[in-house]
């Protein structure tokens, strides 16, 4: 009271801000959702964009992602920490539904087209970016992270084609995220 | 699923489940909040993997049009208002002469604009019933709220929140006048730096 304004109050209103929209979001309220998109729209559309490769189809994705969560629910809580990171992963996924209900019916044309190349959802460019990260893995959790995450193959996919036991590979996929997460947040290895 | 989601929460945030099972990570982690803060940790790291890119135009309007605020107010006639508004104000302006100036600039506003009011929905327990009176040209608005307790009006405009004063209380009755607010649609009101209300506002220009 009556002290000017300081870097721990703007910090005091940007917690209070994002309280409010972590509990707008929860409570279903508009605004919240469109204070959502304002905020992390860049990373949304890059979630869909990097699965799809097709701005028309990313755009959908997002629109309809969010309006679903808005109008049919969603399980963020509180206790799930990161808002934006729950956003993302929710669009990610959707748009991995997307590709992989459209690979089932285009699968045999790509093949021929890109002569047995699967394609890929990052670009070499965007994934020169991870390198270093990357980099920290071992050469298994870097093929199983590439099948999974870049290559959108769901775990028993990606046991079938590496001819291993899905309870080996579900474990070994787990291990690799735990592993980029203490990589990321710049822990030991 | 009622067993922890354990290793599925990376699974789930690399997208290597398929949609049956996505399902029921989602449904358990929805009631479980250990197995909730194990996703969402595994969706951080996850969405630190993610290239962002800007999207169009057009979808940043159709995300705009999609979540307009829908018309929750109502337009009171304007004597039922003013008599509400006088209910309020009226006790405090001849009981304590010496109340905050605020009430005699709100009073001066009402009778020389056309105003409406949104009522306050509750985002805590706590929350007082409360209206906001303002402006239909936006030029003002006047906070009222049963309460003794000295609430922080805030407001939120493209994502962004802003102090904008305190409330003045007096007994059980607290109000505080703004001349010339931003344009927000919408209000908050702050027990210190938690939300405890908010109400969205419309104008007609």
């Amino acid at each position: 009271m009556g002290t000017p304004p300081s870097a721990t109050s703007r910090s005091l209103d940007a917690a209070a801000e994002q309280r409010a929209v972590e509990q707008g979001f929860v409570a279903r309220e508009a605004w919240a959702f469109d204070a959502c998109y304002r905020a992390y729209r860049t990373l949304l559309y890059g979630a869909a964009y990097g699965v799809l490769r097709n701005a028309g189809e990313a755009e959908d994705c997002v629109h309809d992602v969010l309006l679903r969560l808005w109008q049919n629910g969603h399980a963020y809580t509180e206790a799930r920490g990161s808002l934006r990171a729950f956003l993302a992963v929710c669009v990610r996924n959707d748009a991995l539904s997307r590709r992989r209900k459209q690979s089932n019916r285009t699968r045999i044309e790509l093949a021929m087209l890109a002569g047995g190349a699967e394609q890929t959802g990052e670009s070499t460019e965007e994934r020169m970016d991870m390198a270093n990260v990357l980099a920290s893995l071992s050469g298994p959790q870097r093929q199983v992270l590439e099948l999974a995450y870049y290559q959108g193959l769901t775990h028993e996919e990606i046991a079938r084609r590496l001819d291993e036991p899905v309870g080996t590979v579900k474990s070994r996929l787990s291990n690799t995220l735990r592993a980029l997460r203490r990589t990321l947040s710049g822990g030991e290895r | 699923m009622n067993a922890h989601v354990g290793e599925a929460a990376e699974l789930y945030a690399l997208g290597a489940l398929d949609d049956r099972e996505r399902a029921q990570v989602e449904a358990h982690a929805a009631q479980c909040d250990a197995c909730a803060t194990a996703l969402g940790s595994a969706e951080s790291t996850v969405a630190a993997l993610i290239t962002e890119r800007a999207p169009s135009a057009p979808l940043d309007r159709r995300m705009r049009s999609a979540f307009m605020p829908r018309p929750a107010w109502q337009t009171w006639s304007p004597l039922a208002a003013a008599a509400i508004v006088l209910a309020i104000v009226l006790p405090l302006w001849f009981t304590r002469p010496a109340s905050p100036p605020s009430n005699a600039d709100a009073i001066v506003a009402m009778t020389n604009s056309h105003f409406t009011h949104s009522q306050f929905g509750a985002l805590a327990a706590s929350a007082p019933k409360a209206k906001v009176i303002y402006a239909r040209t936006g030029a003002w608005w006047y906070v009222i709220a049963q309460t003794n307790r000295a609430y922080t009006v805030a407001l939120v405009e493209n994502g962004k929140l802003r102090r904008i004063g305190t409330l003045h209380a007096n007994g059980n009755a607290a109000q505080l006048y703004v001349a010339h607010p931003p344009p927000a649609r919408m209000v908050l009101l702050l027990d210190g730096a938690t939300p405890v209300a908010r109400a969205t506002l419309q104008y007609r220009r």
